[in-house]
Parts: C-alpha cells; structure tokens; sequence
C-alpha cells in the first residue's frame, strides 16, 4: 500500500537520481511556486514539472494525484474571485461586479501553485525509495535517533494497521450475538448504529493501544541487544554512491536551479 | 514507589525513546489514515488522528506527542497521496501534540484512570494551534476562502479527538496499569 | 573485558517480578543453577510460562532492565559477569533469538537487517560484506537478501535471526523456542549448523523432539523456579517416562480420557435445537481466494472445499502447514470473510438455513491465537461479565456463571488487570469468556501454543458438549489425533 507513492522499483532517471540532489530541487521548485510571480512564468513551471510526471511516472500517474485536489481546485475557483473584486470586470449582477480579471487571476494563481506544488511532492515520492531517503537525509545530518524512529515508524505502519483489523474482527465476533435484537425493526437500527458504532470503537481502539503499547518495550530490547546505545561510533553498511554519478547529478541539480534562479531575475 | 513519581523504571535509553517514538508515530499514522469519516470536499475527513495525538499528550507527554503527531500525521499524508500537505502536518500537528502535552503534564498523576481538568485545556489549546495552524497553512496553500472551508471540519475533528481520546486514555490506564511507566 | 573461554555458569539466579497493588509479589526464578561447558550444546526444558523468555532476556542484560522486578545471583560467561553489563555491551558475547520473531525484526531489508549489528560495532564495511555473505549463505537466504523482512514466512524469519548471530558470532547463542513451528529439515539444518559453529548454546524449547538426541550434549528442566539435570541416558525407557509425565512428550493415547473436571453444564442454547451428531454447521464447494494484493504478497493462493460438515457433540482438529490456509477457512466458518463462491448453512430453529456474515458471526465462537485482541477491561470479573450483560440476566446469576468460569478455568480472583496475568492465564481467560457466551460452533485456533499440552487438553474437554460443534487448529498431528474424534489436513488450500 505504500508501493505505489514509492517507486521502488523505478528504473527511468529521475528514480535512480540522487536523492540529495531531488530534495534540493524539491526545495527550490517549492520557492518558486510561492514566489508573487507572474501567471505565465508559474503557469510554465507548472508545465515543466506536469511533462516531467508524465514522462517519468506516466499519464495515469498524473491523473491520480490531480483527481484527488480537483474538489479543492473547483473551491478555489468558486470562492477565490468574490474577495478579490478589483479590476476591469468580466461578470457582473445588476452591476454588482461578481466576476473581474483580477480575481480569475488570483484564482488561477491560486490554482496554479497547489497543482504545481502537489505534482512535484508526488514526482518525488514517486521516485524516490524510503532507504535512499533515509540514506540522504543522514548525509544532511538528520541525528541517527531521528533517522531510526522514521525508518521503524514506516515499518510499523503495516504492523499497527493489521493488529487494528484482527482486534476490529475479535471484537466484532466476541459482540455479535445480541440475539433478536437485530431481528427486530433494522431500519431503524441505523441510527442507533452509528451511536453504537461509536461507543464500539473505544474498546477496539483501547485494545489496539494496550497492544501498541506494550511493543515498546519489546522493540526497545530488539534494538538494545543489536547495539543501540553503545558508545563507540556507529559504521554504515549501505551509503549513497559517491564518484562520477554523484558529481554529475550535483552538477545536474546546480544547473538547474541556476536556470531557474536566472529566468526568476529576468522574468519578476 | 515509583508509579507515583510518573518516572519510567526504564533508564532514558536511546533504544527505549527510539521504540516509544516509532511506536507511538506509527499508531499516529494508523490512527489518521485507516479510520476516516469523509466530510468536507477539501483534503477533510473525519479521522482519528487527533484521538491517538491527544492520547499520546496525555499519556506519553509532550516530546512523543510532539514527534509522534507530527511525523504520524505527515506520513499518513504521504500514504494516502496527499504529500503536499505532509510538511504542514508536520510542523501543525507536532505544535498541536506539543502544547497538549506541555499543558497535560502539569497535571500528571500516576494514579490508576484518574481525569484530569487540565486534559481538557489541553486539547482546547491544542484545537485552537490545530485550527489556526491549519488555516494559516492553507491560506498560503490554496487561498484564506478556501482555507477557512476547512475551519468547521478541524473543529469537529478536534471535537472528535478529545471526546476520544479522553476515555480512551483513561480506560488503556485502567486495562494497562504499566502504561504509565512508559513516560519520558 | 577478553574472557578466557565460553563456559556458561549460572549461580543462584534469583528473579521477582515487579510489585503491582493487588498482585502477590511472585518469584520466578528461585534459585536457578546451570552449568554449560564451552562449545557444548544445551537444552531447557520448560512448559509455557515457568521463564524460558525472561531467563534469555536475563542472560542478555535485559531483564531486569525492560521489565522492572529484582534479580539476584550470578551469571558468568568466561570469567565475564554478565549480569553487570548493558546489552549493548555484550554483542559479542550474548545472542539471542526472540520468541516471536516479528518482535525483533524492524528494518525494511534482510541485509540491513543482518548488517545492523555490524555497524553498531563498528565494523568497516568490507567487514560487513564478508560475514554478510557468509550468513546468508549458511542459512541459504541469498534470495532474499534485498527482501523485505515483512515477506518472510515466520519460519524464515527465524532463520533471518539466525543469520544476524552468525555474522555477529557471539560466544552464547540463546535460542527461544526458536525451533518450533519450523519443518523438520529446518530443524535438522539449524541443529547441524550450531554443531558445525561450535559456540555454546543453549536451547529453550516447550516439546521434546527426537532429532535433538544427535545434536544436544545435555538436557535441563526447569520447573517451579528451579532447574534440574537431566541425569537418564539419552533415549533410554527412563528418559522417555519423565519427559512423559512431566508433559514434554505427548501421551500416545489417555488425552481424551473423560473424567477430572466436570463437563460444561450450560444449556444449549435455545435457537439450536440439536441432538448430538446432527449437523450444526454444513459447507459445500467453498470457494476462496484473496483479493490480489490483499493476504501474502504475491501468491496465487486459493481455498477449496468441497464439503464439510461440523456436527454437535464431536470434536475435529484441522491441521497442515504454515501457509495451507487452516486460519482462511476458520475466518470463512465464522464470517469474518465471505467466500467467492459456495454456501454454508447453519442449523437455526431445528432446521439448517443459509447464512452469511452477521448469522455466523453468532453462530459461532473464535479463538485467536493472540488473546490479547480482545482484552480491554479493567478485572477479569468485567471482562467475563460483559457478553453476559446483554441477556438480561440478573447479577446474582451473572456472579454465578461468571465464578463458574473463573474456576472451570484457573482464573486468578484479584482485582487485578488482565492485561498482567501471565500469557496462559490470558489464554484461558479468553477461553473462559467465550465459555460464557456459549456459540453452538467453537473454534480454536492453534490452543496449543503458550499453553501447555495438558492445558489444552482440559480446555477442550471443558468445551465439549453434546450440543456444540467444537473444531481446533493446529500444527501437533499427534495432538490432534489425541484429542479429537476426526481430523482434516489441509494442503495449500485442498483438503486432504
């Protein structure tokens, strides 16, 4: 389940990129797009990133993260204009200005960073595993404490998510059997069954905390026992490729940024 | 005796708080991506995200609840295709755990499900850092109007989360006594 | 800190749990004495719950770290006191293999996962490589080097734990139950392997299996807070006879033998009007496969059952493999999942009618592996009372069945929180409470494990009863031979 936002198994050159040099991008076309430019040169941006998903992830995967935010565009473009009423008017009710050039632009900005911002996360993610991630978040200095518990967390989503379904199912099992009751008028059953699910889901939840909880100590002498809390420094087994690939995604992610930075000084 | 102190028996190990913090993330995480009502249109559903950070204030205090909100929430974003917003729900909800937490532990009792009054500031305080972190958030997301649609959603959400959290805390404390050992 | 050799003694060794209001202080440990030579090959003997896990942890520096309570003696490895190091300082001394090996596994990798303690040491990385390989190799896991963990089967997963001593190659190797619920050849590999490493070991394990006789020097008991010598010979009728009584081997015959504890005298419950051997519960052409991507990764497994018919007053075991879908078809039986395609009837009113989902849901009992799932409450008394409550009984008769329960089942009394007892007392409360709510169908999924072998035996006989359908799942061909009137064997999905 967390496959598909993580292309492991990725192989086109944005997934085998570096991934210190794609976080550093990240960054830099996340300022770009909060920037007060104008629509044109944040509407080619967007283009840019747009073509670059569709080729390295496919058009299908573009179209999954954008069906998800098309709620939160179509708000957007309703509610945007109305406060920003400013400007030659394009639409207007017994000359009250509804609609005016201003606000379609606000809003089309508006727009125009959220699906950008969105689209770059999703490239991201798309191409980049959690080891490699872990791997350069190390290399920026992430405290290996920090670094551990976002590894094991990701690993313990899984874990925690199935104790959640087989507790669900016991309880589910254990407190069936109000014999007759559900026999008896079902229909109006629904709304008292929201209130009864509702008052069922705090012992489930209660015992899939008990259950969580009673890991930590368990997991904490699994880490202790394999050297978690020595004092000596620690070696590292895997680490991100250094040598020729390094300098030329370094000089890759350089480039790139200085292109954007260049058309941000001649295009304000 | 040591329950009444409210010190953890176990030493501040690296191990141990490694293990609590991915624990408690990870039930964060669990907590906000599976159990989901849909409601608003935007990115809002109802879930249970807030309850696992309000218990983890609670229980675990203010550095859990700060990491495990924070990071629980991100990564549930990122599971459910909604990355883009996972830095804000980074920084949003960790703040949300951190003063439910700073405000909880004022009040710290060992005792066998005893309530606080101060589990119910806390979540007041923690709802308004919610609410307006969130809309602030959003504002430079997607614009004040639309960010403000949201508003009424994170309030019954937060709603959600104290009228959960608060049994909930009690009854693990009551059904786990040793739970209050954990607490760093 | 460079011992001289790897001779493991242990002097006195003395363990109390942590005080809790309401629970005794119990002593688990109260005195143990054991001896290993270096390189010598050890087996303990100890039924559920006597400390086989708590001794490992004890030996490894984590107890009484993690759980609280007092320890006292001495425990020497070489000249080296264990009992005076962090476990993170004893890498290179102590190893140990966990239980439940999902306990212990937390990387998204099998090589990270062997080279974690590597690096924790210190070791360069061509260091690293070299044993890596070598461990990978020995336990013949090199396709699954840049697997995740999370994709092995548990068997594999035991050996994945293996392959992190080897490549560590401390001077104790400590392994908790790390035998069971493995095949034999498994077995026998890992047995010849410790031999061929020559580190001192020491086994734990809940059975006696006869493949240990080649590879194990010496055998000790440890039962009531103490340890005890096996002095028999190997293989010889005496041998044998103890190991019998104390309940490491399997009778051949008596388990089912009626008597000791009374039969359940709770009534049949009134929508199941049943003579015994009637029919409670009729499947026919079951058919089941999970949904791609959902169950285990990969796999094209699917469930098909032609027909099969649970009747009152009889008790079937269902075995097979790890993996041959025993738990799939009890989910089915009791509608937590709903098969693709095929009915089930169950008899309601006299007569056998067509259900689905909820039907089953009532009509029959669970009982999972893992007791925990659905502890919740504060005392036991609550935990047993609370599917009583909805027949709106009176608390007098509420009290009653609910102290029949406690005593039919060796439940403690306290006041004290479930979620404390010790893993077979959960076990039995868990039975217990479905004792209470008295489904015409039970079933039993692997019982057996954490309780011992007579345990079991007594919990099935306090579940049958002329009106119940009673089914239980497990590995132990013998046990289920033993115990129950019929048994099915399932292989990847088909009946045998």
């Amino acid at each position: 389940m967390i496959a598909p936002v993580y292309g492991k198994r990725g192989q086109s050159a944005v997934h085998r990129f570096d991934p210190r040099g794609k976080i550093v991008l990240l960054v830099v076309f996340l300022i770009t797009f909060f920037l007060p430019l104008r629509i044109e040169h944040l509407g080619i941006h967007l283009a840019v990133v747009a073509a670059l998903t569709v080729i390295f992830l496919g058009i299908r995967n573009v179209l999954r993260p954008l069906r998800l935010i098309l709620p939160i565009l179509i708000l957007v473009l309703v509610l945007t204009p109305p406060f920003h009423r400013e400007g030659p008017v394009l639409f207007s009710i017994r000359s009250v200005p509804i609609l005016t050039v201003f606000g379609l632009l606000e809003a089309l900005r508006l727009i125009v960073r959220f699906t950008g911002i969105t689209l770059i996360f999703y490239l991201f993610m798309g191409t980049t595993d959690p080891d490699s991630l872990a791997l350069a978040f190390r290399w920026f200095r992430l405290p290996f404490a920090i670094s551990m518990v976002l590894s094991i967390a990701l690993e313990y989503i899984p874990t925690i998510r199935r104790i959640y379904n087989q507790v669900r199912d016991a309880h589910r099992l254990r407190l069936a059997g109000e014999t007759g009751e559900a026999q008896r008028a079902p229909r109006a059953g629904r709304d008292r069954g929201k209130v009864h699910r509702l008052a069922e889901t705090i012992p489930i939840l209660t015992s899939v905390l008990i259950l969580s909880v009673r890991r930590i100590p368990t997991l904490a002498m699994a880490l202790e026992c394999r050297g978690v809390g020595r004092k000596n420094r620690r070696s590292s087994f895997r680490s991100l490729k250094t040598g020729a690939s390094m300098t030329r995604d370094g000089i890759i992610t350089a480039l790139i940024t200085a292109t954007v930075v260049v058309s941000l000084l001649l295009f304000p | 005796m040591n329950e009444e102190k409210g010190r953890s028996r176990i030493p501040g190990s690296p191990a141990f708080r490694i293990s609590s913090l991915a624990i408690l993330t990870a039930v964060t995480a669990v907590f906000t991506y599976m159990v989901r009502i849909p409601i608003a249109p935007t990115r809002g559903y109802l879930n249970l995200g807030d309850v696992a950070i309000y218990f983890t204030a609670f229980t675990f205090g203010p550095v859990s609840a700060l990491i495990a909100g924070g990071v629980g929430t991100a990564l549930a974003d990122i599971i459910s295709g909604y990355s883009q917003w996972a830095p804000i729900s980074l920084l949003v909800h960790g703040l949300q755990g951190l003063v439910a937490g700073l405000i909880a532990s004022i009040a710290w009792r060992g005792k066998r499900g005893t309530f606080s009054l101060f589990w119910l500031v806390a979540a007041v305080a923690g709802t308004v850092v919610m609410c307006a972190g969130y809309l602030a958030a959003g504002t430079l997301m997607v614009g004040f109007s639309a960010a403000l649609v949201e508003l009424p959603g994170n309030l019954l959400q937060n709603l959600a989360g104290v009228v959960g959290a608060v049994p909930l805390t009690i009854a693990v404390r009551k059904a786990y006594p040793p739970v209050t050992e954990l607490r760093w | 800190m460079i011992p001289k050799n790897s001779d493991l003694t242990i002097e006195n060794l003395c363990f109390s749990y942590p005080e809790y209001p309401g629970l005794p202080t119990r002593r688990l440990f109260k005195g143990l004495d054991l001896q290993i030579a270096e390189t010598g090959i050890a087996l303990l003997l100890a039924r559920p719950d006597q400390g086989k896990t708590t001794l490992c942890r004890t030996l490894g520096g984590l107890v009484p770290r993690f759980s609280g309570g007092s320890v006292d003696g001495r425990v020497q490895l070489g000249g080296l006191q264990l009992l005076e190091h962090q476990p993170f300082d004893l890498l290179e001394q102590v190893g140990l293999v966990f239980q439940h090996p999902g306990e212990q596994l937390f990387l998204s990798r099998c090589d990270s996962e062997i080279a974690f303690a590597l690096e924790s040491l210190g070791i360069s990385r061509s260091e690293i490589e070299a044993r890596l390989e070598d461990a990978l190799r020995a336990m013949d896991l090199e396709r699954y080097r840049k697997e995740s963990p999370k994709n092995l089967s548990g068997g594999e997963k035991k050996k994945l734990l293996v392959a992190c001593l080897i490549a560590v190659n401390p001077q104790l190797w400590l392994l908790d139950e790390t035998l069971e619920e493995l095949d034999s050849d498994t077995k026998t590999g890992l047995l010849r392997l410790l031999k061929e490493r020559q580190r001192t070991t020491l086994i734990l394990s809940a059975k006696w299996h006869e493949m240990f006789r080649e590879y194990v020097d010496q055998v000790f008991l440890m039962e009531d807070g103490k340890i005890q010598r096996i002095q028999e010979t190997f293989g010889s009728r005496e041998f044998h006879d103890l190991l019998l009584r104390r309940g490491f081997i399997l009778p051949t015959e008596g388990l089912r033998a009626r008597g000791g504890k009374p039969r359940s005298s709770s009534p049949q419950p009134p929508s199941v009007q049943a003579r015994e051997g009637d029919s409670l519960l009729e499947a026919t052409d079951l058919f089941f496969e999970y949904e791609p991507g959902g169950g285990r990764e990969g796999s094209t497994f699917s469930l098909q059952i032609e027909s099969l018919k649970l009747q009152a007053g009889r008790t079937l075991a269902l075995v097979g493999n790890n993996g041959s879908g025993k738990s799939t078809l009890g989910r089915i039986l009791c509608g937590l999942l709903t098969p693709r395609r095929g009915a089930i009837k169950i008899r309601k009113n006299g007569i056998l009618q067509a259900a689905v989902g909820d039907n089953l849901n009532r009509f029959t009992g669970y009982l999972f592996q893992d007791p925990d799932l659905q502890i919740f409450l504060p005392t036991v008394f609550e935990e047993l009372a609370l599917g009583l409550k909805h027949l709106h009984l009176e608390a007098e008769e509420i009290s009653r069945r609910v102290e029949e329960a406690i005593s039919l089942f060796n439940l403690p009394v306290t006041d004290s929180p479930p979620s404390l007892m010790s893993y077979g007392a959960r076990k039995q409360l868990q039975a217990g409470v479905y004792y209470l709510l008295d489904r015409p169908l039970m079933i039993i999924d692997e019982g057996d494990s954490g309780l011992g072998v007579n345990d079991f035996a007594e919990m099935v006989r306090v579940f049958q009863n002329p009106g119940r359908a009673l089914l239980f799942i497990t590995h132990d061909h013998r046990l289920a031979q033993g115990l129950a009137d019929e048994m099915l064997e399932l292989k990847n999905g088909r009946l045998l």
